[in-house]
């Protein structure tokens, strides 16, 4: 019998891999495919109805509808709430709601108010939803439209507000963040602290300083640029992102704030004026502000690297090598990078050099020195506002450096400051000793 | 529609659909996005399409496609009742095992009403020509099979799918699940005598 039996898994298998086989051979897969996402994402989707009988369909219907029904009467009577979406201003801010879709009606702002002190503000005509509210883990993901939000920092807290494929890790900061799912354009707006926005183009993340804005298109076109000031606590004075960026992006000309820059500003605006040496920084940070990142960093090597590296401040080194970064230029980066760290080594902006360079690094395939530059950060600036991130990546690139004790440390420690971090599965796969690849790397 | 699949590049990647690729995948198709439809559909229709040849031997453009649509309308139409987010994928799978049960019974009943005894070829063109005889031999003993027991036995031994997968594809008890996959495999291997082409593989070793 149970030879038999040996013999038929055999046969078995040899079947599902001719399946398999049938399956991968070439074929209308995209094409296919394209049509059956259009029939979803179409006004009403319908399953054909060809050869199944109308009655068996009206009938189906008509049961898909009773059931409905009273689903609908169910939730109404048992779950009084569940369907009262805040659609108006709620006064003060209401505690912040789980689970339903938020719609802040055209003419009405709505905010929201979390258990840490945190509000989070749907501005008119917006759209979104709290995806998590816990003590040290919130979500809100914004569907369309524009948010206003004023994270409390706390230590060990995480918040991410998702928009499309982008994350925006936010440590206590102040922010505005629009979303155009149909033109798929994110525009994020830092006026206070930091954040780190990575997923869909953005790869592993692209950090955003007080004063910035964030511009990035599913096309690939990413650019950062001073943030216009706020003309309310809301900012809703500013022009709506989400249309004003669906032009940007169609147009590929990015919008610098109208003679409103902020008084910090990423390009070095607000630095003391460069020396002689480096004549050519307001030409590089003209092209740099209007997104021409390789053709800003030719500029500014044309002028002379060496020059400019030693007559930047702190701000403009940080400025020149995010060109260089994203020029595409990673020798020139890191070059720049190191430049600040050693001639800046107490600057604040010092940290933010040092986790671009353990970034570099570990995109370089170069683990080992990433962990170096990471845990460099976490020593240095354990309470700054990549703090979480750079203890995360750590904990990613002593595992993929192989060096399992360092894995271990670096993954407890970051259990301790951060248990429902991004890099929680990750730290507890290492302490528990199987195989890292086991937990998605975030 | 190249667009909307650009917006979820995740999609494409197994390791960021874990329980937090799937709640936000989920939630974008509670939501409607244009961009999570592209994405189920990207990510799963392999997966749908498998399942569904599985258990009815082929994958036709015309038929399976539209049973392929018709898993999709389903679970784009009932993603509201989803209770965990992050079983998507057994619960896709539970519909297209739903899927392939219906066109399983609307071809026994054409068939009996047209007197078309006839069973599609199996889908199995790279195999040898053993295989094939195999394949179509199994099938046709699908057919005389009840649905109840056919399915669950198709789904574990083609699928290689485990007692567990198995009960929650197919809406079964664990115990439910065993007893119909014993019985199935009792009346499968009887059958079996009756065709030449699988006596090589009963009479093996």
């Amino acid at each position: 019998m149970s030879d038999r039996r040996d013999t038929m898994e055999v046969m078995w298998e040899r079947l599902r891999s001719a399946q398999d086989q049938a399956l991968a051979a070439p074929g209308e897969d995209a094409p296919a495919e394209r049509a059956l996402v259009t029939q979803l994402t179409g006004p009403r989707p319908a399953r054909r109805r060809s050869s199944r009988g109308w009655g068996r369909l009206r009938a189906l219907g008509l049961g898909l509808g009773l059931a409905s029904s009273a689903a609908l009467v169910a939730v109404l009577f048992l779950v009084p709430g569940a369907l009262r979406r805040p659609a108006g201003p709620i006064a003060g801010g209401a505690p912040a709601p789980s689970g339903p879709t938020l719609v802040a009606e055209a003419g009405s702002e709505l905010p929201l108010r979390f258990p840490d002190g945190s509000t989070v503000t749907f501005l008119p005509g917006s759209s979104g939803q709290v995806l998590r509210r816990e003590a040290a883990n919130a979500e809100v993901e914004i569907r369309g439209g524009r948010l206003e939000a004023h994270v409390v920092h706390a230590p060990g807290v995480r918040w991410v507000v998702r928009a499309g494929p982008f994350r925006v890790h936010v440590t206590g900061t102040r922010f505005g963040v629009d979303w155009s799912a149909t033109a798929g354009v994110l525009a994020v707006t830092l006026r206070e602290g930091s954040v780190v926005v990575d997923g869909g183009v953005l790869g592993a993340g692209v950090p955003l300083r007080a004063g910035q804005r964030l511009r990035v298109g599913l096309d690939g076109v990413v650019r950062t640029e001073p943030a216009p000031l706020a003309t309310s606590a809301g900012g809703a004075g500013e022009t709506t992102e989400a249309g004003a960026a669906t032009a940007a992006a169609s147009s590929g000309v990015g919008r610098v704030g109208s003679g409103t820059a902020a008084a910090i500003d990423h390009m070095g605006h607000g630095g003391p004026p460069a020396a002689g040496g480096a004549r050519s920084e307001p030409e590089w940070r003209a092209l740099a502000e209007r997104g021409a990142y390789r053709e800003a960093l030719r500029v500014a090597e044309r002028a002379g690297l060496e020059a400019q590296l030693a007559a930047l401040d702190a701000r403009g080194l940080l400025a020149l090598g995010d060109v260089a970064r994203y020029a595409g230029a990673p020798g020139t980066a890191t070059r720049t990078f190191e430049r600040l760290v050693s001639r800046f080594p107490r600057d604040r902006l010092a940290g933010d050099a040092v986790f671009s360079l353990g970034r570099l690094c570990f995109e370089d395939g170069r683990a080992d020195r990433a962990a170096v530059w990471f845990a460099r950060y976490v020593q240095r600036w354990p309470g700054g506002p990549l703090a979480e991130q750079a203890a995360g990546r750590l904990v990613e690139s002593t595992a993929k450096a192989g060096q399992g004790p360092a894995a271990r440390r670096a993954a407890r420690s970051y259990l301790q400051r951060a248990p429902q971090g991004t890099y929680a599965a990750l730290a507890r796969s290492i302490l528990e000793g199987r195989d890292p690849g086991e937990a998605a790397s975030p | 529609v190249e667009r909307l699949l650009r917006i979820a590049p995740w999609a494409d990647d197994p390791s960021a659909m874990d329980d937090a690729g799937c709640e936000r995948l989920v939630a974008g198709l509670r939501a409607r996005e244009p961009w999570a439809s592209a994405a189920l559909v990207h990510r799963y229709r392999g997966h749908v399409r498998r399942v569904l040849m599985r258990l009815l031997g082929s994958d036709e453009p015309g038929d399976a496609g539209e049973l392929v649509q018709d898993v999709f309308v389903r679970a784009w139409r009932g993603v509201g009742r989803l209770e965990r987010p992050q079983a998507l994928k057994a619960w896709l799978t539970h519909i297209a095992v739903f899927t392939a049960r219906g066109a399983i019974r609307r071809r026994r009943r054409r068939r009996w009403l047209t007197l078309f005894a006839e069973v599609p070829e199996p889908e199995v063109a790279w195999a040898g020509p053993e295989m094939k005889e195999a394949a179509h031999a199994v099938y046709q003993i699908f057919e005389r099979m009840p649905d109840d027991e056919r399915i669950p036995f198709a789904f574990r031994n083609l699928e290689g799918a485990s007692l567990e997968e198995t009960a929650e594809a197919c809406g079964m008890s664990f115990a439910t699940v065993r007893r119909r996959l014993a019985r199935a495999e009792r009346r499968f291997h009887k059958l079996a005598r009756e065709y030449e082409a699988l006596t090589p593989w009963l009479e093996r070793r």
